[in-house]
């Protein structure tokens, strides 16, 4: 039997005094979009750092397509990673910068590389400085270089952040084709209908603590009479200090 | 023009000295809340105050030696010094920080820019003042004493302030009008990296010709023509509360009317030019060159040298070799400090060019030096030169050894040559006999070779992440100073045996060959160097393998 794609076993990361992930379990099956929700300052983009091989956990363990996180060279090759910032330089042009990750990555990709700079309606501008482009054009080439080795796992942090309603669309239609591909995608975001619409699960990070998990509409399904069943009730509800809602309703 | 127009363009005493007073608030919170920036600042401190001392005793001396002539050059030359010191300092800051306003879509939308810009200047004014408060003080009050009037004291306090209020205005002035150059000249946008670079080449250059050892002849003429101009004047201005000073009355006059007249044109000239930096549309430099460039290289594959070095190292680490050398070419400020330590020797040696001697310990300095500038190009900071593409490249399958190869490489490639070819160079220029350049040659590619992977490991032992503004509105990732003391004190211990083997000959000439001599000491800086090097290298791979950052 395949290991699920994302396993985490009671993950906690500690800053000092402060606690960012408060014994983490999480379990993500090969090819789902799980959608990892929270606020500001929550623990996400913690745990995506654990899950990337970047931050050590303090303790617990995180799995990716089987292979512990701290083990770095068995975990990248099932991985991409895009974080909220696209790691690019911006003396490079694109097909510069891809060239340099497929090199490092002693892979050959230049196929891949122009579907998906046709895909996202780079080509035109693939020789340009990488400097002279707009943040959204950053985020489509950071989301081409975490997909150009074809990954098992896609950690995104915000990918859809500044981007035109255009080319959220095809960031949106990608993640679900590369999740029908058997892909498992972890996505981090802020933008709620942006989940809604793609993701088989979720989980909403608050504090550090998981406080809720599982399917959209099932969590919806748990709001009061009253409240309009939507995720961002959902979402406001169980990130709320001054309700008492027990999560695993 | 309408009263209530002329009057909107006077500047708000209250909002001027308000956005003064936050910003000083906001410059003292930094340094409080910084270790490092307040035991610098409190260092700098005892310093100055041990130089005001000094001051003290000018100030009491001056009076009696008053009726020598060449005390009044001199007190004219000093004023010109503050001012000119005053706008060198006042010009970077404003280059590289004080010319834009920091929240500046807030502060501008919020008050008059008139208001803005005061408040900004006098902000600087008052961290100028703050440092030449004291020395200013302790002048004044020997000079006083010295002079047995408290006249002198009031004076120099008063031409102090005057001295650095103009020299800040000509500063900041100029400033702005530099940075309203590159925000409209395509040209000088598009090639600012470049220009930048060259200018603090340039600099460093005329820095050296002034004060490099031997330079006395340039320094006491640019003495001599500062007490000539008219900054020079503050001095009468000072001096003419001091009797026997002999300072010039009608000059003094002059500081007096000229003061206030030249800080209302420059006051006028920088309200003119600051809202056309500060709400201007800047050059959108034309990249097409840059792309058609960028394309036909991409179009002719792998150069002459890629192709040979692609049999020799993997992919991977040609890979981190070419886009280093690519950044660079595009960008050459990202490693222009490289080149810091290969021109100290070349300072120190311009004494001998001057009169066509080169001297016999250039080749060696050079040696050392062209070494470290090696190891510093691109090797000083793994982690933190990579910026924010590092989680890219940990999370590639690079492996650490293939990564610091491609760094190694970056640096070996154009350093090698560079020091090898110095070294002989001057040591032939330097008449060295054939065994002493061989033996220094030989001390240059030990050292080189081994510097990659020792800058690597004081890398990632001091990492820096931080970016710092590199001046014309550039920022790069600069290397730790600490590794790059590391560095080249590690290598100048390994470079010793080489070295001191020229030295001992002369006690050993009785017993031993000077061959052998200089062939033992190259051959224990080798293997010194060798082991450095290669246990650097392995620390450096091992360490960016399994960085996290925690």
């Amino acid at each position: 039997m395949c290991p699920p794609a994302i396993e985490t076993t009671d993950l906690t990361k500690h800053f000092g005094d402060e606690t960012a992930v408060s014994g983490l379990d999480l379990s993500v099956p090969r090819g789902e979009i799980f959608g990892f929700l929270g606020p500001n300052g929550a623990g996400k983009t913690t745990t995506i750092r654990m899950l990337a091989t970047l931050t050590r956990p303090s303790s617990g363990t995180a799995r990716i397509a089987g292979a512990d996180v701290t083990d770095r060279q068995a975990v990248v090759p099932h991985l991409g990673y895009l974080p909220e910032s696209p790691p690019l330089y911006d003396e490079l042009t694109a097909y510069e910068q891809l060239e340099y990750i497929a090199d490092l990555r002693d892979i050959d990709a230049d196929e891949r590389i122009e579907s998906l700079l046709d895909r996202f309606a780079l080509v035109e501008d693939a020789s340009r400085r990488i400097g002279t482009y707009s943040k959204g054009m950053k985020q489509k080439l950071g989301l081409i270089q975490a997909l150009m080795h074809d990954p098992d796992v896609l950690l995104l942090d915000e990918p859809t952040s500044g981007l035109d309603p255009r080319a959220a669309r095809t960031v949106r239609d990608l993640i679900a084709e590369v999740a029908a591909d058997e892909t498992t995608v972890f996505l981090s975001t802020h933008i709620l209908p942006v989940v809604e619409e793609l993701a088989d699960r979720v989980g909403v990070l608050y504090d550090g603590d998981l406080v809720a998990e599982g399917a959209p509409a099932d969590l919806a399904d748990r709001l009061e009479a009253g409240d309009e069943r939507t995720l961002e009730n959902v979402f406001l509800e169980v990130t709320d200090d001054r309700r008492t809602v027990d999560p695993s309703d | 023009m309408s009263d209530t127009t002329a009057r909107r363009r006077l500047p708000s005493r209250r909002r001027s000295t308000l956005i003064a007073r936050t910003e000083l608030r906001r410059t003292w919170r930094r340094v409080r809340g910084s270790d490092r920036a307040l035991g610098l600042t409190l260092l700098g401190g005892a310093f100055l105050a041990l130089y005001s001392l000094g001051f003290g005793v000018a100030g009491y001396a001056l009076p009696g030696a008053a009726g020598d002539g060449s005390v009044l050059s001199l007190a004219r030359s000093s004023a010109s010094v503050v001012v000119l010191g005053t706008v060198f300092f006042v010009l970077q800051r404003a280059v590289k920080k004080t010319g834009r306003i920091d929240a500046e879509a807030g502060l501008l939308t919020t008050v008059p820019h008139v208001d803005a810009l005061c408040g900004v200047v006098l902000a600087e004014l008052g961290r100028a003042l703050v440092v030449v408060a004291f020395p200013a003080v302790c002048f004044g009050v020997g000079l006083a004493v010295g002079a047995r009037s408290p006249l002198p004291l009031v004076a120099t306090l008063a031409v102090a302030a005057a001295a650095v209020t103009v020299g800040l205005l000509v500063g900041y002035t100029a400033g702005l009008a530099g940075k309203l150059l590159v925000a409209r000249s395509e040209f000088i946008a598009r090639h600012k990296a470049v220009l930048g670079t060259l200018v603090s080449l340039v600099f460093f250059v005329g820095y050296a010709l002034v004060f490099a050892p031997g330079g006395d002849d340039v320094s006491a003429a640019l003495f001599n023509a500062l007490a000539r101009v008219p900054t020079a004047w503050l001095a009468d201005a000072l001096l003419v509360t001091v009797p026997a000073a002999g300072a010039d009355p009608l000059r003094a006059a002059a500081a007096v009317v000229g003061f206030p007249v030249a800080v209302a044109g420059l006051l006028a000239l920088a309200a003119a030019l600051a809202p056309r930096l500060w709400f201007g549309d800047a050059v959108r430099p034309d990249d097409s060159a840059d792309e058609r460039a960028d394309a036909a290289a991409r179009d002719e594959g792998p150069s002459l040298l890629g192709r040979a070095l692609a049999g020799v190292v993997s992919r991977p680490a040609l890979g981190v070799a070419r886009k280093n050398w690519r950044r660079v070419r595009r960008a050459p400020f990202i490693a222009q400090y490289a080149l810091v330590p290969l021109l100290i020797p070349l300072f120190f040696g311009v004494d001998g060019f001057r009169d066509g001697s080169v001297s016999s310990l250039l080749a060696p300095a050079v040696a050392v030096a062209g070494a470290v500038s090696t190891g510093s190009a691109f090797s000083l900071n793994p982690l933190g030169g990579e910026a924010g593409v590092l989680p890219a490249v940990l999370t590639s399958r690079v492996d650490g050894r293939a990564f610091v190869t491609g760094i190694a490489l970056s640096g070996l490639v154009p350093g090698l040559p560079v020091t090898v070819g110095l070294t002989a160079g001057l040591a032939v220029l330097a008449s060295l006999d054939a065994v002493v350049t061989l033996q220094l040659v030989g001390t240059a590619v030990a050292l080189t070779l081994a510097a990659p992977g020792v800058a690597a490991a004081t890398g990632v032992v001091f990492p820096k992440f931080e970016r710092s503004d590199v001046g014309w509105s550039q920022e790069a990732v600069v290397p730790s100073q600490w590794a790059f003391y590391a560095l080249a004190i590690v290598l100048s211990v390994a470079a010793l045996p080489a070295l001191l083997a020229h030295a001992t000959f002369f006690f050993l000439h009785d017993y031993v060959s000077r061959p052998a001599v200089l062939t033992a000491g190259l051959a224990v800086t080798a293997v010194l160097a060798a082991g450095v090097g290669y246990g650097g290298f392995r620390y450096a791979a091992s360490s960016v393998e399994t960085y996290r950052s925690d």
